[in-house]
């Protein structure tokens, strides 16, 4: 949802982008949170009710310095780091080396989806190991910086956040060391690959 | 936790001076993206407040922690990694769903081994991008490489938590 439409591309009109964001998804949720809430009054009671909305309050009175800053950090990244630096650190690597840094590479991919998936694309036709390639996708979806900033680190704290990096700081490594040694050869519809010397 | 937000914006403005000295646009195009992002994010997060906020209501919490509190120990953990397979979105609902179930009690490792799930195995990621853009060799060879990822973080969160007390 948001984190799959967060990704930058063209800049289109206020206009659009108010169409973007108050989409069919959005609606859905809205319907979600409302259900939630008449669940709240029926089974728990309005004083339930009161005190979920006045702590949403205090959560959102919180988050919302915070998400600024992250945004405008995600924003500027995008604008000044060009994609091909990301895709040439990685992309003639193999083995151990080229694993280490893609999962380097994915903790500091910003962005969704719509920046990853093109990033492994590239890689993957430009020659990358599908260990990379693993590792890469693996340490965005737990570690891009993004999402930590966004919604990790004010959600949950900096405690919580700071435990579970660490706690999960070397499985992009081992899912990497892993995949390499998987008998499957990647087939990717989205790219021809460019060379086979991986 | 404020030394964190502090950090955060003396990020945000260094990289906004960077953008500024060199005079191509970029710090124009930096505000833009900044705020295409707030008008997208800002109304989601509101709702995913509430929603974190209702759902702690209605969580049935002794239920929940008996399952997946810090006493659940690595049953806990497998329950928690099963589940976050089926969390088909983005952080948008996974995030207020986590802080409603650590406010009912489910336990730090047992919340990562769920978050680690969601992350690695993202349904809809999945089905939207990696399928047709990397094809099905890919994605099962991603996915055979990684299916112990989540109760490995949700062990080495439980360890970590005994070595640092607090």
């Amino acid at each position: 949802m948001a984190e799959d439409d967060i990704d930058g591309g063209a800049r289109r009109g206020i206009g659009t982008q108010l169409k973007k964001s108050f989409d069919a998804p959005f609606f859905a949720f809205v319907a979600l949170a409302v259900a939630a809430g008449i669940a709240t009054w029926y089974w728990r009671g309005p004083d339930a009710f009161d005190r979920a909305l006045h702590e949403a309050r205090e959560f959102a009175i919180f988050i919302l310095p915070r998400m600024t800053a992250a945004l405008l950090i995600a924003a500027f990244l995008q604008v000044l780091v060009p994609r091909a630096i990301i895709s040439r650190l990685i992309g003639e690597k193999t083995g151990l080396r080229g694993i280490l840094v893609a999962t380097l590479a994915g903790g500091l991919t910003p962005g969704g989806p719509l920046t990853a998936f093109p990033i492994v694309v590239a890689l993957y036709a430009t020659g990358a190991n599908k260990g990379a390639l693993v590792a890469y996708l693996s340490a965005w979806a737990m570690f891009g910086f993004q999402r930590i900033l966004v919604w990790e680190y004010p959600l949950m704290g900096g405690d919580f956040t700071l435990l579970r990096v660490c706690a999960s700081a070397a499985l992009p490594v081992m899912a990497g060391l892993i995949a390499l040694r998987l008998p499957w050869e990647i087939r990717a519809p989205a790219a021809p690959r460019m060379d086979r010397k991986a | 936790m404020q030394a964190v937000a502090i950090a955060m914006w003396v990020g945000a403005l260094a990289l906004m001076a960077t953008a500024w000295r060199r005079r191509d646009g970029s710090t124009k195009r930096g505000l833009a993206q900044t705020v295409d992002y707030l008008i997208l994010m800002l109304p989601r997060m509101v709702v995913a407040l509430m929603l974190a906020s209702f759902a702690a209501e209605l969580i049935p919490g002794d239920m929940v922690s008996r399952w997946l509190g810090a006493e659940s120990g690595f049953t806990g953990i497998v329950i928690a990694s099963v589940c976050g397979i089926f969390v088909p979105a983005g952080g948008v609902i996974a995030f207020p769903l986590a802080l409603a179930m650590l406010k009912v009690g489910v336990g730090v490792p047992q919340l990562i081994a769920f978050l680690t799930s969601w992350e690695v195995f993202a349904v809809h990621r999945v089905l939207a991008f990696e399928l047709p853009m990397m094809g099905a060799n890919f994605v099962a060879l991603r996915i055979t490489a990684s299916f112990l990822m989540p109760p490995l973080a949700g062990l080495a969160a439980a360890g970590l938590m005994t070595v640092l007390p607090g």
